[in-house]
This record gives structure tokens, C-alpha cells and sequence, in this order.
């Protein structure tokens, strides 16, 4: 049984169709890679599993039971939506970090709060021992006492990917985590995303790094115009790609493979 | 400054207006029923004023207190603006403007105003050894007033004071400080104030009075309609016949009217 | 003691008034202007509305006059006297107006904080599960305060100067306690009021001052 399962999801802004009927499924430990052109409709289709988009149509299922179903959505509360939020964790194509906070305090937060509100009394220092874990395996244990703007981009969207991870998401999603870096800054955080997918994470990872998505990725889609293209193993969309499309728009991107 | 509280005043009263008739019941019935009058007054010596010792006293304090006394009610002392006096005497926050109120036709037409009480003149105030024969003299100077007092009234009436550069000011007292500073040639205000505020002793040892022009009366005002102005008139006669006017009159230097 | 140190210090009692004023606005103005500004983004558009209509209302005409209708408007519709009686009815009226008022002006400027916050901080909090609540208390507040302080000191420093126009409903305050010696021919005091002024806003400065340099870390 896959871990993630989507049944044709809709989603329209005003009359602009974003998403037309987007279905895919994906297996635990497997890094599904979504490429396509802007506007293709990849990053709305991330923002809907993460519950920052509605969609207007179709089905999300967490491991076979349906955590979203478009005809329930509005009665959908506050709470609910927060708890099924908790199959997922997503890294921002801007890392968002909290600005106020030190690094250490970026990855605890949340996961604090958490604690907080259940009950029992909550275990503080577990919750730091394991930011600390993360941040030695982003390679940033020295920064935990900075600030945000004390730190590169790259070193920023690293400890957005440790925040995002200690909630323990079932499956992590990246929103072109590379785009707003200098070129110079991309290959820290894709080392760590590499890191990952060697550790089976779950992942969906929009982006626009051919190469990087080529080498990890297990399976990819592409999108166009708020549809899915093609679909299929790394291998299969990249080296002999079905679509007319999906030629177009690869080669496009052949010169920049690495 | 002065002319834009004037007309938010205006504003103010118009767009009550209709309203302030609306109360037919017996004035003097409402007072006794709480058994207290409220009199509204401005500090101003010699009527009403803090003597050296700290002592609330002047020449409307005592009369005001032996009237209440007199009318079987207990006086409350409230200390207001003048320029906002009939706003206040409307709204009930104070039941007469007992505070040397020189009596004319306007507002007799818009009050309640008692017999009067104490003559009074507005003077011309200007520095020493100014050279005036008579208010032709201050053609084309700057003359200051209270706006709204009888001194503005006399400034708008006289042939010679017309012809003056007139500016108004909030209080009486500040015409003084306009012509101890230069910044005015000349003040018309109340007699009595005058003689309190200027010569030795004071900030303003260099004013003089030059000449005395419009004599006036002092008298009580209450609400348009009040029957408390009649029993305050019963209360003078009275108090006349004791001969306790005479009295205070000579304690602070007035002229009786009655 | 000599006759000026007795002035002083009456002008210094008379300025308790405006510390008071000022006082009891700041500390319900800030509350209030935070809900009106919540109330304008309210995705209600009648209540977003109604907030707007108060904001304008109350921004548009002189806070002199507001002082003015909410303490002689009940009286003069016959309406009873709800401020009651004495000094005590003056002050509170005065405090009423002044907290609507501000209210008002802070919670434009706190929509305009909120505003500038960038959106990827709340949907940073809301994917990491945190509760509207959490969100604004533990990420947008302390962005917001920091982008507001120097519209807020403005703000707060005009007001310790409106406190003065209570006066016009005869609330004895410094002003108007210097103008009693200026009716009795003594100019000074007048101009001494200035000075307390001066001194207290230079405080309120010097706080807004360590204020920022506490936020400084804060890159927004």
C-alpha cells in the first residue's frame, strides 16, 4: 500500500484551472521529484497537501485512510486540519525562518508548543537533544546560538529542512528549496536532501535542478498547465521521455545537466 | 486655535440646539430635590479665587455661599471654561455661571440671568507712558480681548476701538501678558480684574488703565426658563436689607448694583 | 519654602492629571487598537466595515471635540448624567475619549504592522501545526512590534502633549492650573509647564531608544 495516494485534485483561483485532475501515488521511503515550467501548477499541488491551498476537488490519502475529501472540506475545523497536517512537513522555497528566534529556538518551537498542549509534563531537554541531532546532521552544530540573518542562505534553508524534520513529518515536502539561493550555496542544501533520500525519507521535492532531480529522485512527474504529463521512474522521464512535451521542455534544461 | 474651538463650540450647540427646550420642569424643584447647586466659575480675582493662605474665597465665592445658604442647598464649587459655560449650564455638568458674568441682551435672550448684582466697566489697559487721549488713539494697533467677553463686545462697538487690528485670546488674563510683551498695544477687559491683576506687585507693574469705557452689570446666570434665578433674586434683596452686601462689596472694592 | 518651589510644586501635582491621562490611555488604548485593527481585517466585510466607519469617524474629527460630545452629549440629550458628578465624572469622561481615540490610531498602525509581516511566516507556523493563537503570540507579535515602534513612539509621544486638551472640559491639568496663575498676573508658570513636558517626553524617548536597541536583533 503506498504511503500517499492523491485522486484527481482540482484546484481553480477564480476562473485560472491550476490544477486539472492531478493523481499520483507514492511508496514509503521512495523521493518522488516534480519538475515542469512555471505556473505548471507543481507548487499549488505541494501547498494542498500541506492544507495552505483548499482544493476544490479529489482525495489526499495518508497510508490507505483519507485525510482529505474535497466534498467534507468545509466542514473541516481549525483542529482537524492541524492534526492531518502532522503527515507532512514542508521547507519553503524562502526558508521562513522566525527571525526572532535563534537557530536552536527555530527547530524547537513548534515541536515545544506541541508538547505543551498534550498532556503531562513536557520533556524540554529531550526535545533540544534532538534539534541539536539535527543540526549536527545539517552540519550546523556550531550555529545553534545564531540568528537567522547571522547565516548564508544555504546554511538558512539547511536549518529549515531540521525544523521542518522535527516534527517528524511521514512525508517531506521541498518547494524549490534551491531557488532563492546563489548557485554557489544549491549544492549544500541538495547534499542534504541527498542525505536523506539515502535514508529512505519520504520526500516530494518541486524543483528546478534537472540533474539533482535525475540523480535522486526514485520517480518523477511532469507537470504542464495543471495536469501531469508524464509520469514514471527517473530514468524512464529523463532518458526516454514519451512526450513531445516533456522532449520540449528537457531540452531545455540539457545543457545545465552536472 | 481660538477661532476653531469657537466654531466647534457652534457646531456643537446647533446641532443640540433643539434639545436644550425640552426640560419644563421646575428648575428650583430640581435643585432642592438633590439639595445642592452646582456653580460653575473661572479663577478670577477678585470674585473668585485662592487666597495666600489656600483658602477657596473672592467676593462671588462668599455671596454664592451665603446665597446657597439662604436656599437651603449646599454649594458645589466647579471650576470650568469659560468658554465652554453655556454647554456646561445646558448639559447640567453645573447649574449657573455665578463668576462676575456681565449681563447683555444676547444672553438674556439665551439664560437665565438674575437681577444684577455689581457694576462693572471694561478698561483700556496699555503700558506706562503711552501716549493716549482717547480710543481714536489706537487706530491701526493691535487690541486684544477675551474672545466672547464683554471686552470683545466693547472692541466691536466702539467707532475708535473698530478701526484698531483686534485679536482675540482664550483668557482675559493672557490680553495682559499680550500687552506686557509688545506683542499688543492695548487690552480691553473688566474692571475689576484689571485693578486685581496690574500694578505693584504683580508681572504687570508696568500697565496702566487709561480709560474706562461700556459700565456694565454683573449678574448670575441659570438655564433659559430657571425659577432658581427668581428665588436668587429674593435672596439679594434680602441680603441687601441685612446689609451683608454692603459689606462684602467693601471687603473686596466693588460697586453695588442694587 | 519660597514661593516658586510652592508654584512648582503644585504645577508638578497638576501633572500627575496628564501622567494619569496618559497612563490609563496607553495601557487600554494598546488592547483596544489591537482588536479594531483585527475587527478591519475581519473576513466578515460588515464587520470589517463598521471598524473602518469608527476608524475614520474618530480619525476624522478633532480628538477636542470627542472630548467635548462624550462628556456633554448625555446631559444635553436629557440622557442623565452617567460620568456623575465632580472632578472624578471629568477625568473619566476625559480617559473615555482618549482611549477611542488612540484605539484608533493604533490600530491603524497595527494593521500595518501585521500587514507587513510577511506571509511565509504564518504559513511557516501553520505547516509546522501551530495554532492561530501560537502563531500570532509566538511569530508575528514580537515582527510586528518591532516594525511598529517608531510609529508607535510618534504616537505615544503626541499624546503625552493631547493630554493637556482635557482641559477643555475643565479637568484641572497643568495647563490650566498655570493659567490660574496667569489670572493672577504671574506669567511664568506658564511657560514652566514646558519643561515637564520636555522632561517626561525625554523619558519616553529614552525607553523607545532601549526598546529598539533590544530589538535590534530582530532582522525584519
Amino acid at each position: 500500500m503506498p504511503i500517499l495516494e492523491v485522486r484527481d485534485l482540482h484546484k481553480s483561483f477564480g476562473r485560472n484551472k491550476v490544477l486539472d485532475g492531478i493523481s499520483f501515488s507514492l511508496d514509503q521511503g521512495a523521493t518522488l521529484a516534480v519538475i515542469g515550467s512555471s505556473g505548471s501548477g507543481k507548487t499549488t499541488l505541494l501547498r494542498c497537501l500541506n492544507f495552505l491551498e483548499q482544493p476544490d476537488h479529489g482525495n489526499i490519502l495518508v497510508n490507505g485512510q483519507t485525510i482529505f475529501d474535497a466534498k467534507d472540506a468545509p466542514m473541516l475545523t481549525e483542529h482537524s486540519k492541524r492534526q492531518k497536517r502532522f503527515h507532512f512537513g514542508l521547507v519553503f522555497q524562502s526558508f521562513n525562518l522566525f527571525p526572532q528566534y535563534t537557530v536552536l529556538k527555530n527547530i524547537t518551537l513548534a515541536v515545544e508548543l506541541l508538547a505543551k498542549g498534550q498532556a503531562g509534563k513536557p520533556d524540554f531537554t529531550g526535545i533540544e537533544t534532538q534539534a541539536r541531532d539535527l543540526l549536527t546532521q545539517m552540519g550546523l552544530i556550531d550555529k545553534e546560538a545564531f540568528y537567522p540573518y547571522q547565516l548564508s542562505g544555504g546554511q538558512q534553508q539547511r536549518v529549515a529542512i531540521a525544523r521542518a524534520l522535527a516534527l517528524k513529518p511521514e512525508i517531506l515536502c521541498f518547494d524549490e528549496p534551491t531557488s532563492a539561493l546563489d548557485p554557489e550555496l544549491t549544492g549544500e542544501v541538495l547534499k542534504v536532501v541527498r542525505e536523506l533520500a539515502q535514508k529512505k525519507t519520504t520526500m516530494v521535492i518541486v524543483t528546478h535542478e534537472m540533474a539533482f532531480a535525475r540523480d535522486v529522485a526514485d520517480h518523477v512527474l511532469y507537470m504542464d498547465e495543471g495536469r501531469i504529463i508524464e509520469e514514471g521512474s527517473s530514468e524512464q522521464v529523463f532518458s526516454q521521455p514519451a512526450h513531445e512535451r516533456t522532449k520540449q521542455f528537457l531540452s531545455r534544461f540539457s545543457g545545465g545537466s552536472a | 486655535m481660538k477661532r476653531k474651538t469657537t466654531s466647534l463650540l457652534l457646531a456643537l450647540a446647533l446641532l443640540f440646539l433643539p434639545l436644550f427646550a425640552l426640560n419644563e420642569e421646575s428648575d428650583l424643584h430640581h435643585l432642592q430635590a438633590k439639595g445642592s447647586i452646582i456653580i460653575g466659575y473661572t479663577v478670577y480675582a477678585p470674585m473668585n479665587y485662592t487666597d495666600e493662605n489656600g483658602v477657596f474665597t473672592g467676593f462671588d465665592t462668599e455671596l454664592a455661599i451665603k446665597v446657597s445658604e439662604v436656599l437651603g442647598l449646599t454649594p458645589e464649587f466647579v471650576e470650568i471654561n469659560w468658554e465652554t459655560k453655556e454647554i456646561e449650564l445646558a448639559a447640567k455638568t453645573i447649574d449657573c455661571i455665578w463668576n462676575g458674568l456681565t449681563i447683555d441682551e444676547e444672553r438674556k435672550a439665551n439664560m437665565e440671568i438674575t437681577i444684577p448684582y455689581v457694576k462693572n466697566a471694561q478698561v483700556v489697559v496699555m503700558k506706562a507712558g503711552n501716549a493716549y487721549e482717547s480710543t481714536a488713539s489706537l487706530e491701526g494697533k493691535t487690541v486684544v480681548a477675551e474672545a466672547g467677553s464683554a471686552g470683545e463686545k466693547t472692541v466691536q462697538s466702539d467707532p475708535g476701538l473698530q478701526k484698531a487690528e483686534y485679536v482675540s485670546k482664550e483668557v482675559q488674563t493672557a490680553c495682559l501678558m499680550e500687552v506686557s510683551a509688545g506683542t499688543a498695544d492695548a487690552a480691553v477687559l473688566d474692571l475689576t480684574l484689571a485693578n486685581a491683576m496690574i500694578g505693584e506687585g504683580t508681572d504687570y507693574a508696568g500697565l496702566v488703565i487709561v480709560d474706562r469705557l461700556a459700565v456694565e452689570d454683573y449678574g448670575v446666570a441659570f438655564r433659559k426658563g430657571s425659577d432658581a434665578a427668581e428665588a436668587v433674586n429674593q435672596a439679594f434683596r434680602q441680603l441687601k436689607e441685612e446689609g451683608y452686601l454692603e459689606e462684602l462689596a467693601e471687603k473686596y472694592g466693588l460697586d453695588l448694583a442694587l | 519654602m519660597t514661593e516658586i518651589q510652592s508654584i512648582l510644586l503644585r504645577l508638578w501635582d497638576s501633572f500627575g492629571l496628564n501622567i494619569r491621562l496618559f497612563g490609563l490611555t496607553l495601557v487600554c488604548a494598546l488592547p483596544l487598537g489591537l482588536g479594531i485593527a483585527f475587527l478591519s481585517m475581519s473576513r466578515v466585510k460588515v464587520i470589517a466595515w463598521c471598524s473602518k466607519t469608527l476608524v475614520w469617524v474618530i480619525r476624522g474629527t478633532p480628538l477636542m471635540l470627542q472630548v467635548l460630545i462624550i462628556f456633554f452629549a448625555p446631559g444635553l440629550l436629557n440622557l442623565g448624567a452617567p460620568w456623575g458628578s465632580g472632578a472624578s465624572a471629568r477625568f473619566a469622561a476625559a480617559t473615555v475619549a482618549f482611549i477611542i481615540n488612540y484605539a484608533c490610531y493604533f490600530s491603524e498602525i497595527f494593521r500595518g504592522g501585521i500587514l507587513g509581516v510577511p506571509i511565509g511566516q504564518q504559513e511557516a507556523g501553520e505547516v509546522l501545526g501551530m495554532t492561530r493563537a501560537q502563531i500570532f503570540y509566538r511569530v508575528t507579535l514580537l515582527q510586528v512590534i518591532k516594525r511598529i515602534l517608531p510609529a508607535m513612539s510618534n504616537e505615544v509621544i503626541t499624546l503625552v502633549k493631547d493630554t493637556s486638551l482635557a482641559r477643555i472640559i475643565s479637568i484641572k491639568e497643568i495647563i490650566m492650573m498655570a493659567q490660574e496663575y496667569t489670572a493672577k498676573g504671574l506669567i511664568w508658570p506658564l511657560f514652566s509647564t514646558g519643561l515637564f513636558f520636555l522632561a517626561f517626553v525625554g523619558l519616553l524617548t529614552l525607553l523607545f531608544n532601549y526598546l529598539e536597541r533590544k530589538l535590534d536583533y530582530i532582522k525584519v
